[in-house]
């Protein structure tokens, strides 16, 4: 017997046989209940965030079956939430606590905008993209029933393990705007202890539930605004939903050992692969890469600015936040025209 | 016992099937890779209960055709999503059964192959876990598994290698590569 035969046996012969059956009108109750529960209870005021922003479509009245269509409405809310102030407070200075979800009506990510280097040392150019980086920022606005969710999946600070770690202390921070006028800043530093309600989650993993709420609401909200401001390979890049065959890209530049802007040509080009993402080949492949390595930094329709590296492996690689979002985009710098 | 896999479309109108008719046919099956993806009874059902709820805001969104695997694939990242975030963690292995005797397990209904399985599966990260419930219970092919999975086919053939080989370490499977 195959090792693959006895296993198919063993998994077959352990499961239970009196395996669990949901109801279905249980689930799909549940998931209504959920979704309102967060619009309406959690981090309500719904009514009140429709009257701020104007543009996005009325979630709070519709029937629960309308729960599951997407939005068609156009808006420019989400780039229309209050800024980030100017300076964000040192981690020890922070407030540390969100007493009140409710009157909500938008959460904003604030990078560190020290973090790609003291104004002072940074040309005039860089300090130009990295504000228009800042000022291009989408954030979630109307709807939190998600970003509900994801905070309610985050498991409850652990100083224990926090004990065990070390961590780059940083200032970058979650603004939550209120229909009254007012800002609660809370860092998204690790191991920061953040309070909601009756239960305190590490600031770490606060940026991840936020950007993928997100990235749902890219999903679910008809909206764009492609990054305007330059292109340069020393760019600073803020953290971002991005993922390739959500966003368009709308323009780009080569870089290494030249730099120079794609025409309107190539950047569709590089959208038609950023368009059909692939799963990185197996570790271990040889691939032939240029020293220094060519990379290619692309903007989207939704603000962003990201990064493609030539893998010298018949495509390009995409890094995302985390080593499971990688991917490979399928062109390459000799097709785009950048090679000869 | 696995059951045959029900019909997943709707036969009066030949369209997908709604959520509640998905549900109906499919959560058992959900369940049972469930099962042996967290090994507990609770948290196979909170998995599947987290996943439909996830795939009901998108029902009508998902391509008719598609259906099991964007559930499956929600399923799966949403364990993965667990996993990630330390939220939902399993039974620290300290306090599983001991591991099996080498190449001695008993086969057939006994059941210390439920504890066996479990305590082996356990061992396995999470991604060759993953990799074994879609590959040997799911009977997922390795390109269907690489897309539920959201991992290349390569990665795949070689989580399933380290699999295997781990699970021969580990006494579940009699080795057979004398």
């Amino acid at each position: 017997m195959t090792d693959e035969t006895q296993l198919r046996s063993l998994l077959r012969a352990a499961v239970p046989d009196d395996a669990s059956s949901l109801d279905p009108q249980v689930v799909s109750t549940a998931a209504r209940r959920a979704r309102h529960r967060h619009r309406l209870v959690g981090l309500g005021a719904a009514a009140a965030t429709i009257a701020v922003i104007g543009a996005v479509a009325v979630v709070a009245t519709q029937g629960p079956d309308d729960d599951r269509a997407a939005d068609s409405t156009g808006t420019t809310a989400p780039y229309d939430a209050p800024a980030c102030p100017a300076t964000l407070p040192e981690l020890n200075d922070a407030n540390m606590q969100v007493d009140d979800l409710r009157g909500l009506t938008s959460v904003r990510l604030c990078p560190d905008p020290d973090a790609a280097g003291q104004p002072g040392s940074l040309s005039r150019e860089l300090v130009r993209a990295r504000e228009a980086v800042l000022g291009g920022m989408d954030a979630l606005v109307g709807d939190f029933a998600e970003f509900a969710d994801q905070l309610e999946n985050i498991e409850p600070f652990d100083p224990g393990r926090c004990a065990a770690i070390d961590f780059v202390a940083t200032r970058q921070s979650l603004q939550f705007s209120y229909a009254d006028g007012s800002t609660v800043l809370v860092p998204t530093a690790p191991c920061s202890p953040i309070s909601f309600d009756d239960h305190a989650v590490d600031g770490g993993f606060l940026a991840d539930a936020y950007l993928a709420a997100l990235g749902e609401q890219r999903d679910r909200l008809d909206y764009t605004r492609p990054y305007e401001g330059p292109l340069s390979c020393d760019q600073w890049t803020a953290p971002s939903p991005a993922t390739p065959g959500r966003e368009h890209l709308t323009s780009a530049i080569a870089c290494s050992p030249d730099s120079g802007a794609l025409d309107d040509r190539q950047v569709a080009a590089l959208d038609d692969a950023w368009q059909d993402p692939r799963p990185l080949p197996a570790s271990g492949e040889t691939c032939e890469t240029q020293d220094p390595p060519q990379y290619l930094v692309v903007a989207t329709d939704h603000g962003d600015v990201t990064r493609f590296v030539d893998s010298g492996c018949g495509h390009l690689r995409w890094e995302g936040r985390l080593p499971e979002e990688a991917r490979a985009i399928p062109i390459t710098m000799e097709q785009l025209g950048l090679r000869p | 016992m696995r059951e045959a896999v029900p019909v997943l479309v709707n036969e009066r109108t030949g369209d997908a099937p709604t959520f509640e008719e998905y549900v109906a046919a499919r959560s058992q099956a959900l369940w049972r890779s469930a099962w042996l993806l967290t090994g507990d009874r609770h948290k196979a059902e909170d998995l599947v209960q987290t996943a439909l709820m996830k795939c009901w805001r998108r029902w009508d969104r998902i391509d008719g055709g598609a259906v099991d695997a964007y559930v499956r694939r929600t399923m799966l990242t949403t364990y993965t999503d667990w996993w990630r975030r330390r939220w939902n963690g399993e039974v620290p292995t300290g306090t599983l059964p001991d591991r099996p005797a080498s190449g001695a397990l008993d086969r057939g209904h006994d059941p210390g192959v439920r504890r066996d399985v479990l305590v082996a599966l356990a061992g396995l990260p999470r991604g060759q876990r993953a990799v074994v419930v879609l590959r040997f219970f799911d009977d997922l092919s390795e390109a269907q598994t690489a897309e539920a999975l959201g991992i290349s086919a390569g990665t795949v053939k070689s989580q399933t290698s380290r699999a295997l080989r781990a699970l021969r370490t580990s006494g579940l499977l009699e080795d057979t590569h004398d």
